[in-house]
């Protein structure tokens, strides 16, 4: 970008501004059109009456959200309650748990993918994804043939001798982690390789030239080029997983609730969409609030680095 | 051949373990897909004792209508979002990341990761008032667009991604060459994205070929997807014919893999 | 010239009228799985209008579908709770199907049911009851009431599974504590919390979803479950010391019902569907499929050999069996804040 400056307000300038909008007019339209109206929508609907028998009857109140914390009382007064913050707050701890998880482990393997010969990549790439043709229920099934204490892997185990008793491998938070994991690696490990499939190999060269240590040379020449694609793997993974309601029912047994119940219950069982639309709206405004915090700094960041 | 040797040469050197840790890291991803592969072939009910081989789930689900057509839908429509939405990611990523900024584009890329950010229900049940308060009613169509929605930050993101460290200079050189802007795309540029607009693609596939919540607010008669199916099972039990068709798609996917393998081979 | 006209109009008329004919189809959106493909295709035959099946999760996606207006389905099956909310929305068809020659043969618990006093908007499909099944391989003491789900002996401590779902459990503490279902008295509520509170340590999940709990229970991963009498036979043929209780509480009971949703395309095929399909050997059809009871008086000739024994199917005589009902807005709140309290 810098390498050829151009003057601001000049002809070329506009005529780039203009072919950028250009660009994003059609994702901006389908959003708008398709995305935007409906959030409208369920922001209408956050600010109505609950039909007990579905839907919202057309009369304002604003109960969706005082109800986020605070529960109406026998004598119609209300008392604060903290349910709903122990179930954001336990959503948001294995979410991030997940991200840190699927981060340490794709980074490694994408880092060994953008080394492998070329022809071989596009083999690797589209190995990692073919096992998400299989429908997610179908897979997470699959996992507790493998799990359980019948299951293939304490089986095996049992076999080999190595253990007396069967481990608890099914219902826990390891369980519902592990299926996170694997529902998510794609999405950090694509990314991630996608930045780093261009890594120049002499910048590799040069810095075992000076004798950096193979975790230095990661850490100051692979990271860096990685950022970005970490950037988005972790974005990728982190924000659906708050809305995951597949592996904590299967995996962990459904002892618990999560976001991703909480509001989906709000449409089905509950009957309370207002409500519904409340939680998913402050949900979706925290999460902005965060990505924005985010891409801030990251701008400030380059614009430093840059500005030298 | 010998930058190629010589890569091997680094990996080795620089970063020993990966390559196993990366052969664990398949194997995991490969470990539930083969239990399912291999209890598709189950003479049994049940999914827990394994008794003998047999083709049997294969011909149940042939024989299953709704199962079949299930099936199809789902690849049809997963086949057109993803296509769709990764043509407007592409030309979003480009827009939001090359040339000279314009106003509200920080505002543009907030909007792109809109669908992420919403619970699938919130969105499916606002689409659904949507689209009949419109009147719309398109069949596959209804269902195809609100894939593509969703579809967009995850074919964005890894283009974006790819986009942000690549070197601009072959492209102010092309440019220089008095190739013109198209050529220059579609010559430089292009070729230089593809690693992230394939990542985006299979990201945004996949995506959509698993959505359940959304797809189920907003399929109509005759539009049933194979999640939707599966889903709806849950009632009475999933049956392994699932199984066979899973197996069956993941099949599908292999030989697809293979002749982009054979064409890319014979091309070169 | 003129005449000619007209009798190609005519022919083109009759042509179109002929396709269309041949093109009757009706759109059904059930759970996947309540149609065998070998009942499909006998009513394609017999009939000559092709059935397109859609499938659904749950109770409540039907009501939203059908609530935001015309998706093109002739018939659904909605759970007998929901009949009430549907004709009170004004989602249904009325066809009168009491007026219906196969009514009549309908099982008598079942004709003008409390959730369609006049019979004029639903036929029941297939029923069941919802109980606790148990396995008798690890507990073999008292099994005669529901204190042994609630407050489980030693053996079946942490070996539990309880539906997924407020209002199957919460129907079920009420028969055990003797409280009306669907309660709006808070302090009844409390009494239900604190009774599944006091379970939840013993339980080890909580799932809704038939093939997982079947498969569980057999594979020996849980003991004891709240689960439905069809599908209780189906995990007994995995694993037979499985035991289907009627506890002297009373049973609950569901019943899911075929209705013609307003705005049908095709109402005329959707009437000629259920008709055939409350037609005792296709109805017995259905219940060999499904492993449910069926509806219908007159099934038993065409029944499967271990149906007609099964008892899990075979209601004792003097068993209690309780309809579950459409509860109200206080209730619904009330069971609502119960669950979250409970699951948080």
């Amino acid at each position: 970008m810098n390498s050829r400056p151009i003057a601001p307000g000049s002809a070329l300038e506009r005529r780039r501004a203009l072919g950028s909008l250009l660009g994003v007019s059609p994702a901006l339209l389908a959003i708008g059109l398709f995305l935007l109206v409906p959030i409208l929508i369920i922001a209408a609907y956050s600010l109505m009456q609950a039909n007990p028998y579905g839907g919202v009857d057309q009369v304002f109140s604003s109960e969706a959200y005082t109800s986020l914390l605070f529960e109406r009382q026998l004598d119609d007064s209300l008392a604060f309650t903290d349910s709903y913050l122990i179930i954001a707050l336990r959503s948001v701890g294995i979410a991030t748990a997940t991200t840190l998880i699927t981060l340490l482990i794709g980074f490694p393997v994408a880092v060994w993918l953008a080394m492998q010969p070329i022809r071989r990549r596009g083999l690797l790439i589209f190995l990692i994804t073919i096992p998400f043709w299989a429908n997610l229920l179908i897979r997470t099934y699959a996992w507790i043939l493998l799990l359980r204490g019948t299951g293939v892997i304490n089986n095996s185990l049992l076999g080999l001798g190595l253990i007396q008793q069967p481990l608890p491998l099914l219902y826990n938070d390891g369980a519902v982690l592990l299926g996170l994991v694997y529902t998510y690696a794609p999405f950090v490990v694509l990314p991630i390789y996608a930045t780093l499939e261009k890594m120049d190999m002499r910048l590799l060269e040069a810095a075992q030239d000076l004798y950096a240590g193979r975790l230095r040379t990661l850490r100051k020449v692979v990271l860096p080029i990685a950022r970005p694609g970490i950037l988005a793997g972790a974005i990728l993974t982190f924000v659906p997983c708050l809305g995951a309601m597949i592996a904590p029912e299967l995996l962990g047994g459904g002892t618990k609730l999560m976001l991703g119940n909480l509001i989906f219950r709000q449409f089905s069982d509950a009957r309370n969409w207002p409500f519904g639309a409340a939680l998913a709206l402050v949900l979706m405004a925290a999460v902005m609030l965060v990505l924005m915090f985010y891409a801030m700094r990251t701008e400030r960041l380059r614009v430093a680095r840059e500005g030298k | 051949m010998l930058p190629l040797f010589k890569r091997r040469r680094l990996d080795i050197q620089h970063f020993p373990g990966f390559g196993g840790f990366s052969f664990l890291f398949y194997l995991y991803l490969y470990a539930p897909i083969l239990v399912l592969i291999l209890y598709s072939f189950n003479a049994n009910q049940s999914a827990t004792v394994w008794t003998s081989f047999s083709l049997d789930w294969y011909r149940a689900a042939f024989n299953n209508q709704a199962l079949r057509s299930a099936a199809g839908n789902s690849l049809l429509i997963a086949v057109c979002a993803s296509v769709i939405a990764t043509v407007i990611a592409t030309l979003a990523a480009l827009g939001t990341s090359r040339g000279a900024r314009f106003k509200g584009m920080r505002l543009s890329i907030g909007a792109i990761m809109l669908p992420l950010v919403l619970p699938e229900i919130v969105v499916g049940v606002a689409t659904l008032g949507l689209f009949s308060s419109i009147g719309l009613s398109l069949g596959y169509g209804n269902l195809i667009i609100a894939h593509t929605v969703f579809c967009i930050p995850f074919a964005y993101l890894p283009i974006r991604a790819r986009l942000e460290d690549m070197d601009l200079s072959l492209e102010q050189a092309a440019n220089d060459l008095y190739a013109g802007p198209w050529r220059t795309f579609t010559k430089v540029t292009l070729p230089l994205l593809m690693p992230g607009i394939f990542s985006g693609l299979m990201l945004a596939f996949i995506v959509s070929l698993d959505n359940f919540v959304i797809s189920m607010m907003v399929s109509q008669a005759g539009t049933t997807t194979l999640p939707i199916f599966i889903f709806g099972m849950l009632r009475m039990g999933v049956t392994p014919d699932v199984n066979a068709v899973s197996t069956l798609i993941l099949a599908v996917s292999v030989l697809f893999v293979s002749l982009s393998f054979l064409l890319g081979k014979s091309r070169t | 010239m003129h005449k000619s006209i007209t009798a190609i109009a005519a022919a083109m008329a009759l042509g179109l009228a002929a396709t269309a004919q041949a093109d009757q189809s009706v759109n059904v959106i059930s759970w996947s799985g309540y149609f065998s493909p070998q009942i499909i295709e006998k009513f394609e035959k017999q009939t000559g209008i092709k059935v397109s099946v859609d499938s659904y999760d749950s109770n409540e996606t039907l009501l939203a579908k059908l609530k935001q207006g015309g998706s093109g389905y002739d018939v659904a099956i909605p759970s007998h709770q929901f009949v009430p909310i549907l004709v009170h929305e004004n989602l249904l068809e009325r066809f009168d199907p009491a007026k219906q020659p196969y009514y009549a043969n309908l099982s008598d618990n079942l004709k003008k049911p409390s959730w369609d006093p006049e019979g004029g908007y639903s036929v029941p499909f297939i029923w069941g009851t919802t109980s606790v099944v148990l396995d008798t391989a690890k507990y073999n003491g008292p099994m005669d009431s529901y204190s042994v789900l609630f407050e489980p002996p030693k053996e079946l401590q942490g070996k539990i599974n309880m539906l997924d779902s407020v209002s199957d459990v919460m129907d079920t503490a009420s028969l055990y504590l003797g409280i009306p279902l669907c309660s709006e008295d808070p302090k009844q509520v409390q009494q239900i919390l604190n009774l599944l509170k006091a379970q939840k340590p013993f339980v080890k999940t909580y799932s809704s979803k038939a093939g997982s709990i079947r498969e569980n229970l057999a594979a020996g991963e849980t003991s004891m479950s709240l689960f439905w009498g069809g599908s209780s036979l189906r995990a007994r043929e995995l694993k037979p010391s499985l035991k289907y209780l009627y506890p002297k509480e009373g049973v609950m009971a569901w019943v899911d019902n075929m209705v013609i949703p307003k705005g049908a395309n095709n109402p005329e095929a959707a009437r000629a569907f259920i008709a055939f399909m409350s037609q005792p050997e296709n109805s017995a059809m259905t219940q060999n499929f499904l492993k449910h009871q069926s509806p219908v008086k007159g099934t038993e000739a065409f029944l499967d050999a271990d149906l007609k024994t099964a008892p899990e199917l075979q209601i004792p005589e003097g068993t209690k069996v309780v309809f579950s009902q459409t509860c109200g807005k206080d209730a619904i709140r009330l069971a609502d804040r119960l669950w979250t309290n409970l699951m948080r």
